[in-house]
């Protein structure tokens, strides 16, 4: 284990209130804890006559491993009160707006003065919530600035990603921290023009192309009875919500049948909404359940995908499979369409030896003709190495080199000033014919 | 005999010095500025100008180079 040591540092991002404030001052005050110029004595905010108000300054510490471990937070706090005797004029850390760290401090002048807060210990998580509350009175006061400094020691060997972007597209890590056995993915915008390696790999190729919500499921919905009637009663068939990977919901002992010689049919909804154009290409049901026997032949434990009187699905009988819970998938035989998905129900039909239904989830997949892409990913699946993601500007898209000596130098990224400022321009658009050019010395 | 306003070429007894009758220098292409004379010994000053680039291995800032100016990043 490599475990490193670091510190991140953080002022106030943003704010946000609760009670009646008077004053203004504050929603500037975002300066460090070491300012002194940023706010004069004459500056306050206040509560009401009777009340007391609350400002909670928050702090991004985000890039903090989820996996450190917080050795210490530092907390300074510049500002003043607007009375020495009558003031209240209080800071603190807190978690959120609720929860309370370390103790309060009292600004006691009306000259700014530095307070360094007791912060007590924290949690990654917690650090991440951060507030910097500020309680003020009828007499009030004001904050300058804070700054609060995180120490924290994380397992290196847990922080393998690393992106190194010499092209304009966007490109992120859905999850900067990865750890063995895991994946990581990557989203950009286009891979037009761009190559990216993989610890030296082109893994461009790689990359699929993702489309806006392709996919969508549901669990149970509402009950109904349809025709028959139950042997035990029905309302526990009522209540079943599960999804279709429960096992525990129900004993193997826990079963229900139909009446004498008839067979009960009852539904669940489960219709399932996708856009009106879309094409199903894949319609499953996971259903979790036992029959109560498998060998009577008034054993009926079914279960089945139907949309009005269309079936989308075989009928499974539970019988077939066992008295014991478990989980089996219907496939669809009939692709739905878009009304017949949201019409979609689980129809199960209970003999006179029937059994139990735990729960059940429906899944589709779909697509949306002519829709665009919405980005595209790469999953790392090999995490026993460090991965060094280069995106660059590739093969594909324009090049340009620049002799350096002897050796030709690829161009990753080229400028031109315009009205005193650098803008990146494309490749292929940094040098135009008909104009001379000279390298600077 | 024609008085010519220039002079591209100079004769001392019989051997010729200065010669500029086969020099292309044009005011097109000299440089923006600079002054020469060209094949008929007129003078000329430069019109060609450039549009200057410089190579480095990182983004410039603000305070680097002129408008029009290209900065090429190299890996």
């Amino acid at each position: 284990m490599a475990t490193e040591t670091l510190t991140a540092t953080s002022y106030p991002t943003a704010y946000e209130t609760s009670g009646s404030i008077y004053g203004t001052r504050y929603q500037s005050a975002i300066g460090k804890g070491s300012d002194t110029s940023a706010v004069s004595g004459n500056d306050y905010a206040s509560g009401g006559s009777s009340s007391k108000a609350y400002i909670y300054y928050s702090f991004d510490f985000d890039a903090i491993p989820d996996s450190a471990t917080i050795d210490s937070v530092e907390c300074a706090v510049k500002g003043h009160a607007e009375n020495t005797s009558r003031s209240t004029c209080n800071v603190q850390l807190y978690v959120g707006t609720s929860t309370a760290k370390g103790s309060s401090s009292k600004f006691t002048s009306t000259s700014a003065q530095t307070l360094t807060l007791t912060t007590g210990t924290w949690t990654v998580a917690e650090v991440k919530d951060m507030r910097l509350r500020f309680e003020i009175g009828y007499y009030g006061g004001l904050i300058n600035g804070a700054t609060v400094t995180v120490t924290y020691t994380f397992d290196a060997t847990k922080w393998r990603i690393t992106i190194s972007n010499s092209t304009s597209v966007a490109v992120t890590t859905s999850d900067a921290e990865v750890y063995d056995g895991e994946s990581a993915t990557i989203t950009a915008a286009s891979l037009d023009g761009i190559t990216v390696t993989d610890n030296g790999t082109d893994v461009t190729s790689q990359f699929t192309a993702v489309y806006p919500e392709t996919s969508a499921s549901t669990v149970l919905g509402t009950y109904a009875l349809v025709s028959g009637s139950f042997n035990s009663g029905e309302s526990w068939f009522e209540g079943i919500v599960g999804n279709g990977a429960d096992t525990t919901d129900t004993t193997t002992s826990n079963y229900y049948s139909g009446g004498s010689g008839t067979i009960a049919v009852f539904t669940y909804d489960m219709g399932i909404t996708i856009p009106s154009n879309a094409e199903v290409t894949r319609l499953w049901c996971e259903v979790s359940g036992h029959a109560e026997s498998t060998s009577n032949s008034n054993e009926y434990m079914c279960a089945q995908l139907i949309s009005g009187s269309t079936d989308l699905t075989d009928e499974l009988n539970f019988k077939s499979v066992g008295t014991s819970n478990t989980v089996q998938t219907l496939e669809a035989t009939t692709l739905p369409t878009v009304a017949q998905l949201a019409a979609m129900k689980l129809q199960c039909r209970l003999g006179y030896y029937g059994g139990a239904i735990n729960g059940a989830t429906a899944h589709v997949e779909y697509e949306v003709p002519g829709a665009t892409i919405d980005h595209y990913e790469y999953t790392i699946t090999n995490i026993a190495a460090d991965h060094t993601l280069v995106v660059s500007a590739g093969s594909s898209g324009p090049t340009l080199y620049v002799k350096q000596g002897s050796a030709w130098v690829q161009v990753t990224t080229a400028y031109r000033k315009v009205n005193g400022s650098w803008q990146q321009v494309a490749l292929d658009q940094a040098f135009t014919s008909g104009t001379n050019y000279r390298r600077a010395d | 005999m024609a008085n010519n306003q220039y002079v591209n070429q100079v004769a001392v007894n019989g051997t010729t010095i200065i010669d500029l009758t086969a020099d292309t220098v044009t005011a097109a292409t000299l440089a923006q500025g600079y002054t020469a004379h060209d094949a008929t010994g007129a003078p000329v000053t430069g019109t060609l100008s450039f549009v200057t680039y410089y190579v480095s291995t990182s983004a410039p800032t603000s305070s680097d180079g002129s408008d029009g100016d290209i900065w090429l990043v190299t890996a």
